[in-house]
């Protein structure tokens, strides 16, 4: 007889047991497994849909600026470079002439039909071309597009000038063109249509037109803003770098640069732009181009009035410019001739200079300055300046300033003959001159740029034509200005870096079952214990024949190991169709987890094996504890049976014991209760201080309400051991006492069924606590996560003028019947940058969150609940805050983000900071202050300062919070739809959107408790079968009872006692400390705590508990009492 | 007056017939002793006989109701308030004292559950001294008399004692009998109590009333 003899014997001699122990195992092998395979079929689909949105892109050249056709061309000589795809993207909103329906946020896409080669299931579509469009599956849906209907789409224009230059076209008319479209075909989600060069997970709509005729038709020449490359695989991306090097032109980066010879020799750089961005002049200004001398900006504007305050006369629409060749005093402005004769100014007279200025609200009020006349220059001077002067069209290539279209309001009827002679003779050529300050002041100070030219003297030693050569290539040598026009993105490494998903799927799954693998694994546990157990006089008999207590311990472990190889082999198995059952409802029911996702269930080895090797590996362990507890007792207890053993190891050496080891045996060291008094002190404490706020609401609640759990068991235990204790009258004899005892009897082992229950129960309340109602939502409230607005309206691009004004509304062109609506309602726009939703909504990883600029006067009106690291009053003007230098080149921006969203999204905290990475650089958000659940769940918020240095060329808000008067939010709506529908107007209750955030929550949170639910009937089932074999291992106790005339009625009135005596018990502390703790969040009616399903999934909990104790009371006293006596 | 009518008694078990027709009629205040080989069917007659068990055929009438047409809850109740049993093992619940192990068939009968009583009956069987005592602290012969109070403590019209000496020693052995012997006699004349015992003890059986011996599945009286 060998060890493993034994082992094998006694394996199936327990078979029951063994095979009870072994379910246990798998239910947990299937869970785990199941889990990881559905997490992993989560992860695997946003691997898909973050990769398929590119088709076979591997490389992209993307630009802010449009840029020429050759840059495409050139990509597509490039060795490796298998298909090259030009495009031009731009933001429209859509409408379906038919039925009236408009859909915002819609991306069309200015393609050939090298495009559709980038995607497999592309090959079946029609040509597109001139107003032949595709439309995607998600936009066609929306508008109920069957292929031949027409659609009406708005597109920004292309635009040159910053919204907030006097120069910016900002009329709705002037920014957006309608076209009228045919839908030729829908493309598929799968193929064209899910291109999207974000990783956001929402089903893109899109519009694919042929790229030639939609820049004739938004005017933006034959360019692209986008070039997308598949390369062959393994070849070098580095050939693609050099050919973009080579090929990017000045004009690409949004440059001109031409020589002059007057009135020096120069060469001059210009924007494409009336004005030099900041960060363009910032790096010409930088720029070293050898022999080139210095660097001297230069400036043009318009003033619309110049006026001598002596003589009174007055000129308008004056071309005025600040040059370094003609120094002014800050104070001074210099005639040319021409004007000075005009106004029959001299030297030293006070001259009133006017000008406008873009306001917000589309308006253009006038400013003025009063400067002496500080010298005059002749007509001849003034024309040598004239390479200040940019081109723009509708003023500079008209023939009379009656035909200027200029997009600021112009009085033709203050234009003289006298005023045409001079444009016709000397065109451009400016008429007065002012400081640079003078020349900035007029530029509005910083909200754009203000110079319009940049001039590079050329050194007496130098051509002017090579001089221009050395400027060219010192621009297309820097890398800052190069930045600013086309550059390489990765797009399909970025792709998989968004895939690997906002969260750990697979954690979260098994996080969702854990309450089933605890159960399972409980049973298991529970059933080796008590075949242990029942072999304690076999195993004092192995010790007694001179085995080691060791080799006995694995002989017995080796037992339940077996079991648990056996069930984790076969549970990991069944964790397909276990996965395959949460797919299901991830696709259904939890479709609001994923987004709405569609889930494929996608089987993974690993998952399994993980599965498998886990549940084997917690079964094993429960195997070997279990023995060698066991093991380490003393061989003459063991041989008297487990029940001795646990009563001889409880009370000790008793009176007279008879026992030889008994007398050996310390007493265990016994607690007083009074410590788990202590700690329900302590944990009441900690539940109750929470309103001090010394410690976080969420934390207080949960290590309170674990302390009071703690000490609830700890009281249990104490009970327990009085119970045997106490040395209560004979005559109190009670099946009460006796359920008690048996209890008490095995104290370990009750209170850990009462503790699972207990935190099982804990947890369900704790997690129906955490479930948020959208509808009892306060959003009026400034502190809510609605900050007290009830609107949020988006543009599908920024919008020049704000309609938070009559004004603004009036010059957007509102309905003037809708103005009385606006009566009382506040808006506040932000700025809003690309970027993807950082939200639990967005499945893949947020590689580039969108971020929101914040107006001073919303951190003036503050608003939300705002955590903070300081104590601060007025925590959003934290954003304005202190900018520490980041370490190297990255520069600390203070930011805000969304608690949640900040910390299981973006992985980062209160105080850290996280690398965006924008066009003009990468820039550090450090979160000052995490905002609770909000509106803002899946932007993070930053100081329009800051944002504008992040973002420069977003000028103009695309977002806006409004709160109206509760009457008229729906006339506020429908107003904001109808009057800018064609700017791509989206409307949405706050309520409605906090809801849909809430929504992926509260699945998550319904889900945990359906299977925290399913884990703790599940445990309490197992409670049954472990009551039904400790019953059966009771059979002569029972028998002996019978025979003395108990009725199996009081048979089983007793083990129904005992069992659910501690499952009440549990339930009921775990229910109630979980409530205490959370008193607080339940009674502020923000919990939208589901009364009904908690009280079901308890009450069916204790239920199930409750008949499974029942079923085995019953079944363990209908057996044959004699054979009960027999087997003895 | 018949306490208890064993009649044409058989017992099948598969193929096996232990009792073929056993009669035995226990008068109140009856000693009997049953002598026969191991596995001759002793315990299965008095299983039997404590409604603990059922015949194959024949009936076991009590006080004349046959146990057969009682109720499980009735039969229960039969031996709560007429039926005591000594086992060959103590039997006694190890979570209980001595004290409680004898009140143990009070709660059965909603009895008086007088303590006084039960440490009387301790006192009788020589025990009292361990009346708190658990089982696993008590010796072999100590439970035994444990287990006979607790068979005593309801005033039951029968005991039924199955070789409730065998794993004793001789003299500890005899004192259990004597115990049995003299308390069946202590008993108030009009409601005498029946002792039948089972037993290999001839020299035990000897203080019977009454000898039967278990032979090929029926009983015979004699040695
Ligand atoms: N439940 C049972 N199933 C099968 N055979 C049994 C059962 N109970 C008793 N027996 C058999 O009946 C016979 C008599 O048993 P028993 O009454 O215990 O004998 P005794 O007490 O005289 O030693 C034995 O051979 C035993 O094997
Ligand atoms: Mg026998």
């Amino acid at each position: 007889m060998t060890l493993a003899r034994l082992v094998l014997r006694s394996l199936w001699h327990y078979r029951a047991t063994a095979l009870a122990t072994a379910a246990g195992v798998a239910v947990a092998a299937c869970v785990i497994s199941g889990s990881l395979v559905a997490g992993n079929s989560v992860a695997a689909t946003v691997r898909r849909t973050a990769l398929a949105r590119l088709g076979s892109t591997d490389v992209a050249i993307i630009s802010s600026r449009p840029f020429g056709a050759h840059v495409a061309e050139a990509m597509s000589q490039v060795q490796g470079a298998v298909i090259t795809a030009p495009l031009l993207l731009r933001p429209a909103s859509a409408a379906n002439p038919d039925t009236d329906v408009t859909a915002a946020g819609v991306q069309v896409i200015g393609a050939d039909q090298r495009f559709l080669r980038l995607f497999a299931r592309s090959a079946r579509l029609p040509r597109f071309e001139g107003r032949a469009a595709l439309v995607s599956e998600a936009l066609a849906q929306d508008l109920a597009l069957q292929p031949g209907d027409t659609l009406i789409l708005h597109v920004a224009s292309q635009t040159t000038e910053p919204t907030a230059s006097v120069f910016a076209r900002r009329k709705l008319s002037e920014a957006i063109r309608p076209l009228r479209l045919e839908c030729a075909a829908v493309a598929p989600a799968d193929g064209p249509g899910g291109f999207a060069l974000y990783a956001e997970t929402a089903q893109p709509r899109n519009v694919i037109v042929d790229r030639a005729w939609l820049a004739e038709q938004i005017g933006a020449d034959s360019s692209a803003d986008v070039v997308l490359i598949h390369v062959r695989p393994g070849a070098d991306l580095s050939g693609i770098e050099r050919a973009l090097r080579s090929s990017v032109r000045l004009g690409d980066l949004g440059l001109t640069v031409a020589a002059h010879e007057t009135p020096i020799l120069q060469v001059v750089v210009r924007g494409s732009s009336v004005t030099l961005s900041d960060s363009q002049l910032e790096a010409l200004a930088r720029l070293d181009p050898g022999a080139a001398g210095r660097v001297d900006p230069a400036s043009i504007m318009l003033a619309s009035r110049i006026a001598c305050q002596r003589t009174g006369a007055a000129e308008h629409y004056v071309l005025s410019a600040s040059v370094p060749d003609i120094a002014v005093p800050d104070d001074g402005i210099v005639l040319n001739r021409w004007i000075a004769d005009d106004l029959q100014a001299r030297i030293g007279d006070a001259i009133t200079i006017e000008w406008l200025e873009p306001a917000p609200d589309g308006s253009y009020p006038s400013r003025t300055a009063v400067l002496r006349v500080h010298g005059i220059v002749p007509i001849a001077a003034a024309r040598d300046q004239m390479w200040a002067v940019p081109e723009f069209k509708g003023i500079t290539d008209t023939a009379r300033i009656s035909d200027w279209d200029p997009p600021f309001p112009l009085d033709l009827s203050r234009i003289t003959s006298r005023d045409e002679t001079y444009w016709e003779r000397y065109r451009t050529a400016p008429k007065a001159f002012i400081s640079q300050a003078m020349a900035r002041r007029m530029w509005g100070d910083g909200s754009s740029g203000w110079a319009s030219a940049v001039r590079f003297r050329v050194g007496p030693t130098r051509s002017l034509s090579d001089a221009r050569d050395d400027v060219e290539k010192a621009i297309m040598a820097s890398e800052h200005i190069r930045r600013d026009g086309p550059t390489l993105r990765h797009v399909r490494a970025e792709a998989l870096r968004a895939a690997e998903g906002s969260s750990d799927f697979r954690g979260l799954m098994l996080g969702m079952s854990i309450f089933i693998v605890a159960s399972g694994i409980a049973l298991a546990s529970m059933m080796l214990r008590l075949s242990t157990e029942r072999r304690a006089s076999q195993i004092g008999i192995m010790l007694a024949t001179g085995l080691s207590p060791k080799v006995a311990a694995v002989s017995v472990a080796a037992e339940g190991a077996l079991a648990a190889l056996a069930g984790s082999v076969v549970g990991s198995a069944l964790g397909i169709p276990f996965a395959g059952a949460l797919v299901t409802a991830l696709n259904s029911w939890w479709a609001g987890a994923v987004a709405r996702h569609r889930i494929e269930l996608v089987p993974d080895a690993v998952g399994l094996a993980s599965g498998a090797m886990g549940a084997f590996a917690l079964g094993s362990l429960a195997a070997w504890l279990t023995a060698r507890r066991m093991a380490s007792a003393p061989a003459l207890r063991l041989l008297g049976g487990w029940r001795a053993t646990a009563m001889a190891g409880h009370l000790g050496s008793g009176d007279g014991a008879l026992h030889p080891s008994a007398a050996l045996e310390s007493r265990p060291a016994r607690r007083s209760p009074l410590i788990w008094w202590a700690m329900t002190a302590v944990g009441a404490a900690l539940v109750v201080w929470r309103g001090v706020g010394r410690i976080p609401e969420a934390a207080a609640a949960l290590s309170g309400g674990a302390v009071l759990l703690a000490a609830g068991l700890g009281l249990l235990s104490a009970y327990l051991t009085s119970v045997l204790d106490r040395r209560q009258p004979a005559s109190a004899l009670s099946l009460r006492r006796i359920a008690a005892r048996n209890a008490a009897l095995r104290r370990g082992q009750s209170v850990l069924i009462a503790g699972m229950i207990a935190g099982s129960a804990f947890l369900l309340v704790v997690v129906a606590a955490n479930v948020r109602s959208g509808s009892s939502f306060n959003v009026r409230d400034r502190s809510s996560g609605a900050g007290g607005f009830n609107l949020i309206a988006r543009t599908s691009g920024p919008l020049a003028i704000g309609f938070d004004t009559p004004t603004g509304r009036a010059n957007l062109g509102f309905d003037p019947q809708d103005e009385a609506a606006f009566d009382g309602v506040e808006i506040v726009p932000f700025l809003i940058s690309p970027g993807v939703d950082a939200s639990c909504l967005n499945l893949a990883k947020p590689v580039a969150p969108r971020i929101l600029g914040v107006s001073d006067a919303f951190v003036r009106r503050g608003g939300f609940s705002v955590r903070t690291l300081a104590r601060t009053d007025r925590p959003w003007s934290l954003l304005a805050g202190d900018r520490r230098a980041g370490s190297g080149a990255a520069t600390t921006i203070p930011a805000f983000g969304d608690a949640e969203s900040v910390r299981w999204i973006l992985q980062s905290g209160l105080g850290k900071t996280i690398v965006r990475e924008t066009a003009t650089g990468s820039y550090r958000l450090r979160f000052d202050g995490l905002v609770a659940f909000s509106i803002f769940a899946g932007d993070i918020l930053v100081s329009e300062r800051d944002f504008h240095r992040m973002f420069p060329d977003v000028r103009a808000p695309s977002y806006f919070l409004i709160r109206t008067p509760e009457r008229s939010e729906r006339a506020v709506a429908d107003a904001l739809r109808r009057n800018l529908g064609d700017a791509g107007m989206e409307v949405r209750s706050t309520r409605e959107l906090l809801i849909e955030v809430l929504a992926v929550q509260n699945t998550y949170l319904s889900a945990f408790l359906l299977l925290g639910g399913l884990g703790i009937a599940l445990g309490s089932l197992g409670l049954g079968v472990v009551q039904l074999r400790s019953a059966y291992e009771r059979g002569s106790e029972l028998a002996i009872m019978t025979a003395v005339g108990l009725t199996r009625r009081d048979l089983a009135a007793m083990i129904l006692m005992e069992s659910s005596g501690l499952l009440l018990y549990g339930a009921a502390l775990g229910a109630v400390t979980a409530a205490a703790a959370n008193a607080a969040r339940i009674a502020s009616g923000e919990a939208a705590v589901n009364w009904a399903a908690l009280g079901a999934v308890l009450i069916g909990t204790v239920g199930v508990g409750l008949a499974s104790c029942v079923m085995a009371a019953y079944r363990a006293t209908s057996g044959r009492i004699v054979d009960a006596i027999r087997a003895e | 007056m018949s306490v208890l009518e064993v009649r044409e008694v058989c017992k099948v078990f598969g193929e096996r017939r232990v009792l073929d027709g056993a009669c035995l009629t226990v008068e109140s205040g009856d000693t009997v002793a049953i002598m026969g080989p191991s596995g001759s069917g002793k315990s299965t007659l008095l299983n039997i006989m404590g409604g603990l068990d059922t015949p194959t055929s024949g009936t076991v009438a009590f006080g004349g109701t046959n146990l057969a047409d009682l109720a499980p809850a009735e039969t229960a109740a039969y031996r709560a308030s007429h039926v005591g049993f000594v086992f060959q093992e103590h039997h006694l619940l190890p979570q209980l004292t001595a004290i409680e192990n004898v009140l143990l068939p009070t709660l059965a009968a909603r009895a008086d559950r007088s303590e006084e009583r039960a440490l009387s009956l301790l006192e009788q069987v020589g025990v009292a001294h361990r009346r708190d005592g658990f089982p696993w602290q008590m010796s072999g012969g100590e439970r035994q008399r444990v287990a006979v109070a607790r068979a005593l403590i309801n005033r039951h019209a029968v005991h039924l004692c199955d070789e409730p000496t065998g794993n004793l020693d001789r003299e500890t052995g005899s004192q259990i009998v004597d115990l049995l012997l003299r308390v069946a006699a202590d008993q108030a004349s009009d409601a005498r109590m029946a002792v039948v015992m089972v037993t290999h003890n001839a020299e035990h059986a000897a203080r019977f009333a009454r000898n039967y011996r278990l032979d090929a599945g029926v009983l015979v009286a004699g040695t």
